[in-house]
């Protein structure tokens, strides 16, 4: 468990766009487009993806196995094949520690300049 | 989609030809219905939204295909990790012992096991599981530098069978200059360096295995 937590903080702090994309799987498994358009949601309309940059990220994580690519069942509108994403355990717990890292950080602006900031 | 929506799709589906082919087998179909999707929302809104939208896709099209062409060519085998930390190197260094070890014990036995299966050897038949176990666990422990947990678990129990059947050969056939506490020493020097190494094979295969689920490559 020591090793696993040591490994995982090996990987913190995560990019905002790996963050936000994790952060987007956490609730349920999204299509590409989903986590695009959520992704400009979560971040008030900061980062807008290009499909080179999302995809590239999309690669990178499925590498990493923190998230795993699946065909969902009901077939897509458009008739093309379509994958949807989900967050394994590892992109799980890695988000978590990453929140957890936040809210360090924050805790610890809070308790140097109190509420007041 | 508007008729300059379609051509820049047919565009896109072109350009999506620049990146790597692994790349494009993996996800040129799904980018190309994310863009087609994108264009036809972006169409809808208005023209300015469509010409943001494949203005940001040019701006980022040269850097993700690039950076892919990059990724492509330091494609490195999954591991842990770019460089080794002091515990990976830690386990590093025991898998090297125990698989230098291991094959020199099992080597080791194995000659030995070829002269005493040689015609000329009086072999004692009563003795003829210690050798069938000395054989499984010495090849076992061989194959455990291929799979180390089940060859590691294998050869632990082969050592365990090993270590029982001489300690009670010893103690209720064989030698009479033994006794009961002798005969458990025997067996239990016979059956501690298998059990040790079966051990640490087992340990370093789930060693891996842990790791491998973790993380992969950066």
């Amino acid at each position: 468990m020591n090793n696993d937590t040591h490994t995982i903080q090996d990987h913190l702090p995560l990019t905002e766009a790996t963050f936000f994309i994790l952060l987007s799987l956490a609730h349920n498994p999204k299509h590409g487009y989903a986590i695009m358009k959520d992704v400009e949601d979560l971040s008030g309309g900061r980062i807008k993806f290009s499909t080179g940059t999302l995809y590239g990220a999309l690669g990178r994580l499925l590498d990493q196995r923190w998230i795993e690519q699946f065909e969902p069942d009901e077939p897509q509108d458009t008739g093309r094949p379509r994958k949807d994403y989900a967050l394994t355990d590892i992109g799980r717990r890695i988000l978590s520690a990453e929140v957890s890292r936040l809210q360090g950080l924050l805790a610890t602006v809070k308790l140097r300049f109190g509420e007041s900031l | 989609m508007n008729r300059f929506a379609n051509i820049a799709a047919v565009c896109y589906g072109r350009l999506l030809g620049l990146y790597p082919a692994s790349f494009r087998a993996a996800f040129a179909d799904d980018m190309h219905t994310v863009f087609n999707m994108a264009v036809t929302d972006a169409a809808r809104a208005d023209d300015l939204a469509l010409l943001l939208v494949i203005g940001r896709e040019l701006r980022d099209l040269p850097l993700s295909v690039l950076r892919e062409h990059q990724r492509e060519r330091t494609r490195r085998p999954r591991t842990m990790q770019p460089t080794l930390s002091h515990d990976e190197r830690r386990v590093w260094r025991a898998r090297i012992f125990t698989r230098i070890a291991g094959t020199l014990l099992s080597s080791f036995m194995l000659l030995t096991l070829r002269d005493i299966l040689t015609p000329n050897y009086q072999m004692n038949s009563s003795a003829a599981p210690f050798y069938f176990f000395l054989a499984v666990t010495c090849v076992s422990m061989l194959s455990a530098l291929r799979w180390e947990r089940a060859g590691g678990l294998v050869t632990m129990g082969g050592g365990i069978g090993m270590g029982l059947y001489i300690g009670s050969f010893i103690a209720f056939l064989g030698r009479p200059d033994f006794n009961v506490i002798g005969a458990i020493l025997v067996g239990i020097l016979w059956m501690l360096p298998f059990v040790i190494f079966g051990a640490l094979f087992y340990k370093l295969g789930r060693h891996q295995q842990r790791q491998g689920q973790l993380v992969t490559r950066i």
